[in-house]
């Protein structure tokens, strides 16, 4: 065996900028009034022998694959001794911070349609000029991310690994089901026709520490099934609880420590406990659930029974190329949408509705109560739902399938896995209970991959429907879920001897 | 408002006995080799001068209807203020206690051995001190108050793995190619409600999980299990007065193990060690509790009612297709000669010490057992159309307890607390009995994706009657939070 070297770094990714910043994750942008909790990236590269590979966690809500490939791009022009096929990003999906999406406008990727009558009344005065656009702050953020994944190259010493297990009371299944056989997320469960929820959730917290020559703890893997959401409907900038989590672990192991988010499949996870409707915890869609869920994670991992530390642990790293059959729309489903698209723009354009969409929105907001605020049932919405089953029936043959990078790594008894969905619980379940590792790191939103990749849903979750389980939420089924279960764990179970 | 009396006891039920004792839980029998804990019967009393209510909890699998109204007889004639349908006591779930139901489905296919202590006998012995325990608790009482907390706890997992053929197995193997998932979920949320004496010290707590205790389950000691532990522990904590009654909230499909992780970073919870973890996880949770403001007037108010919920029914083709089946299996292994390789098999994994289940539930026998007990109940739906129960329905302050005799599914559950007006939702499973014994009640994918805990053998009512019981539970906890609001629709 080889010696293990190890090397970390982290950087602020908070805008540096007199413009307004909008704030990314949901159908409408926000201009954030403040800063709640600084964005950053962390980064951490591992080296054995003659393999490496390094990777970074953004405070982002995603992971667009224009953004990877040009962080990877970049780290190739600065460091040669980094092969870039070697680094997966991924985000902690906060919905509060810019987009990093190079392509889209200042509001959202449709010039027509995003634009200041979507914002609150008190934003549509300010210029498009002193907002900043998400091609700057790509720029910006493209080079911090690549100065970071050097730095923890160079950083790199010996050092060893001990993974831990705990729990924490984080993530839930936010997706509420009814007699009529439809799903909606953060449907009221108060309703007599609500007849349970879509799927379970996980408590398991997996941890990977890296500890220097002396034994000393340097840094934290910290995986769990649930994004780091809980102001996603603020406007405030805010690195959320992944974010808090990280400052405390400072505070309890050195301001030199540095921890890494990833989220295992979440994609049907918040932190929100529908089925006690907030009576016994905070709502977590304010700034007391940060507090909160940060400090279970800081317990969690202050508590972890560490394992033996292994300075020179089997090593394995690469990347493979998945590719993934598109979900598709039947030919009837494509008629059918047809008609109701018609019937809908017929009521109530495009434009207009989004903006009443919009106007709803913000004033649920002044409500102050818990979120969320819009609502995927409006008429917008549903105009959405149906145009994107258009284009897919329209471009399913041209491009039947979804490729993206995927990195797959062992190291002593743990395996790593990224893929750039919003994977649905289920399927991480699979890949956990099917791998030969002890432990398995699953990273979703990493990556990106050739289309918006979006949310991957379960068999119920697609048979259910609603906001996260339809074909304008994301570009693979359950066809294709179970397909990348099956090559995950090949991968997987190919470094662990089978 | 009225002041509220509280009083605790609790009494121990290990067998006093120099017969062997066989421990209750499994399809085989277990004899017990020694004492890991001993069994408790804990009992909590509640009066506010216009209304009252006794609970107790068993550290027991499960008991029958007979028992619970013998004891709750028993009780009211010792202490004639006492209401019988004002009582409701449930069991823990412990594997490795003795039996108190002579109608249970594997006693009747096992012999009887005389030297073992009979579930007549420890029945006789149990039901006095189970309903002296109640009235001492009553005699007990104390003016006091409540607190009500919120916690959380990684205790319980669904136990049922699906495959990709559309069927489901308990425990089964999670590596298989063919995996595609778990059936349901889990709930990490402890509900917990303390009680107070006048000058504000904990005096005793329900601790509401949904999750048996049940990782003794395969060994061969008496053991209260996790449960059992955590009231020790307790104890330590606030003092050797302290009482904790631990109620099942909706878990049928639930255990202790997570099959995602299948051991690799936890204890199997097959063993004694797992009993210590789980304890600690509970203690922690008590410890790191958010509490709410004490009361010591809370409203009170309780429904006693007897539900009857449709027996889940057999179809015609099933009944034929079993007989045909049954036919098959018995002509290539009699039952008898089944049972005695199931055992055999049972025993020799049972040696071989590793993580649990150690009975096949795919084995022949228990195949020849599934499709006998789809016939007897195509035979009698139609003369025996239901099941009949008693359901206790509390309110104190800001919180509901209900009761269910069943081994619920965690979906029931969920549904129920969503429903409930209360601020917290104390669902208590395993309580009170039934007129048949009531078995699991599972959501409809258990019903449909069948194996252990879905099948009919497992229980008499399916998710037809599931969602009846869901229903009368909300409506029954929501009239006793009645504000004039129509539930929405």
């Amino acid at each position: 065996m080889n010696k293990l070297f190890i090397g970390w770094s982290e950087a602020d990714i908070t805008p540096v900028t007199n413009k307004k910043i909008g704030l990314y994750g949901q159908y409408y942008v926000r201009l954030a009034e403040k800063i709640h909790s600084r964005l950053k990236v962390t980064a951490a590269a591992f080296s054995s022998g003659n393999d490496h590979f390094l990777t970074a966690g953004l405070d982002n809500v995603g992971m667009p694959y224009a953004f990877y490939e040009s962080v990877c791009k970049r780290v190739a022009e600065l460091e040669k001794e980094i092969d870039t096929t070697k680094i997966f990003l991924h985000a902690i999906h906060t919905h509060s911070a810019p987009s990093i999406n190079p392509e889209a406008g200042p509001l959202g990727s449709d010039p027509i349609l995003h634009c200041k009558e979507s914002l609150r009344e008190e934003d549509r005065k300010i210029p498009y000029e002193d907002m900043l656009t998400p091609a700057e702050y790509s720029a910006f953020a493209c080079e911090k991310v690549a100065q970071a994944l050097v730095e923890a190259w160079r950083n790199r010493k010996e050092g060893g690994i001990a993974r831990a297990f705990g729990n924490a009371r984080i993530g839930h299944c936010r997706r509420a089901v009814y007699s009529d056989n439809t799903a909606e997320m953060y449907g009221d469960t108060t309703r007599k026709d609500f007849i349970g929820m879509e799927a379970g959730e996980d408590s398991g917290v997996d941890m990977l520490f890296t500890f220097d020559k002396e034994g000393k703890k340097t840094g934290l893997i910290l995986n769990v099934a649930c994004p780091s959401q809980d102001m996603e409907s603020t406007y405030q900038v805010s690195s959320d609880f992944a974010g808090a989590t990280r400052e405390k672990l400072q505070k309890e192991f050195g301001s030199d420590f540095r921890m890494i988010y990833e989220i295992s499949p979440a994609g049907c996870q918040s932190p929100r406990d529908l089925v006690r409707h907030y009576a016994t915890e905070p709502d977590f869609w304010h700034a007391d659930g940060v507090e909160e869920l940060s400090n279970r994670l800081l317990h969690t991992v202050t508590k972890a029974e560490i394992g033996k530390i292994d300075y020179e642990p089997a090593f394995e790293s690469k990347q493979v190329t998945v590719s993934l059959p598109r979900r598709r729309v039947s030919y009837p489903d494509y008629l059918k949408a047809k008609a109701e698209l018609a019937r809908l723009l017929a009521i109530q354009p495009e434009k207009e509705a989004f903006i009443a969409f919009c106007d709803e929105t913000h004033a649920n907001e002044k409500k102050d109560g818990h979120g969320p605020y819009d609502d995927k049932k409006h008429h917008f919405s549903l105009i959405k739902i149906e145009k994107a089953v258009l284009v897919r029936y329209e471009n399913q043959d041209a491009s039947p399938v979804i490729t993206f990078p995927m990195n797959v790594i062992r190291m002593g008894e743990i395996a790593i896995a990224t893929n750039p969905f919003e994977l649905y619980l289920y399927y991480g379940q699979i890949i956990k209970a099917r791998s030969k590792a002890k432990q398995t790191f699953l990273v979703q939103l990493c990556n990106g991959a050739s289309f918006h990749a979006g949310y991957l849903p379960s068999p119920a979750g697609e048979r259910f429907g609603g906001y996260g389980g339809l074909v304008v939420n994301g570009q693979v089924g359950s066809d294709g879920g179970y397909k990348l279960c099956d090559d995950t764990v090949a991968e997987i179970n190919k470094m662990f001897g089978e | 408002m009225k002041e509220l009396l509280i009083g605790w006891s609790e009494a121990d039920i290990t067998p006093q006995t120099d017969k062997k004792i066989a421990l209750y839980g499994q399809y085989y029998a277990r004899t017990a080799t020694g004492i890991h804990s001993p069994l408790k019967c804990v009992a909590a009393a509640f009066d506010s001068g216009e209304e009252q209510f006794i609970t107790a909890s068993l550290d027991l699998v499960n008991f029958q209807q007979d028992l619970h109204r013998k004891i709750r007889a028993l009780a009211a004639s010792m202490e004639p203020e006492i209401c019988p349908e004002k009582i409701f006591l449930n069991a823990i779930h412990t594997h490795t206690g003795p039996s108190a139901t002579s109608t249970g489905l594997s006693d009747v296919w096992r012999e009887r051995d005389k030297e073992v202590l009979s579930p007549e006998e420890y029945i006789e012995y149990l039901v006095p001190i189970a309903a002296q325990t109640l009235a001492d608790a009553w005699h007990n009482r104390r003016k006091g108050g409540i607190l009500r907390a919120f916690g959380n706890a990684r205790i319980g997992h669904c136990r049922r793995a699906v495959y990709n053929n559309g069927k489901a197995e308990m425990y089964g193997d999670t590596t298989r190619s063919d995996f595609i998932g778990m059936e349901a979920g889990e709930d990490s949320g402890v509900e917990m409600l303390f009680t107070l004496d006048e000058k504000g010290k904990k005096t005793g707590m329900f601790l509401n999980v949904a999750c048996p205790a049940q990782v003794m389950e395969a060994t061969c000691r008496i053991s209260s299990d996790f449960a059992g532990r955590t009231r020790e522990l307790l104890k330590e904590e606030f003092g050797p007065s302290f009482r904790t009654i631990y109620q099942i909230s909706p878990a049928g499909c639930q255990s202790p193990r997570d099959l995602v992780r299948h051991y690799a970073t936890e204890p199997d919870f097959w063993h004694e060690d797992g009993v210590e973890v789980l304890a600690g996880r509970l203690l922690e949770a008590v410890r790191k509790a958010d509490f709410s403001t004490p009361e010591y007037s809370p409203e009170l108010k309780h429904t006693s009612l007897h539900v009857t919920l449709p027996r889940r029914r057999a179809t015609y083709p099933e009944y034929v297709k079993a007989k045909e089946e049954l036919a098959r299996l018995v002509a290539v292994m009699p039952e008898a000669e089944a049972f005695r390789e199931f055992c055999k098999e049972t025993h020799a994994k049972e040696a071989l010490s590793g993580p649990g289940p150690y009975d096949s539930k795919l084995h022949h026998f228990v195949l020849i057992k599934n499709q006998q007990a789809l016939i007897r109940r195509y035979e009698e739906q139609d003369k025996d159309p239901f099941l009949g129960f008693d359901m206790n329905v509390v309110r104190l302050g800001d919180i509901a307890i209900a009761t269910n005799p069943f081994e619920l599914y965690l979906y029931y559950g969920q549904i129920i607390k969503a429903r409930s007006k209360a601020l917290q939702t104390f669902l208590v499973q395993l309580a009170a009995g039934g007129d048949h014994p009531c078995g699991y009640l599972p959501s409809p994918d258990g019903e449909r994706f069948g194996g252990y805990g879905g099948l009919i053998i497992n229980g008499q009512v399916g998710s037809e009657g599931g969602y009846q019981l869901a229903d009368i539970t909300v409506k029954e906890i929501n009239r006793l939070f009645e504000d004039g609001k129509e539930e929405k629709a």
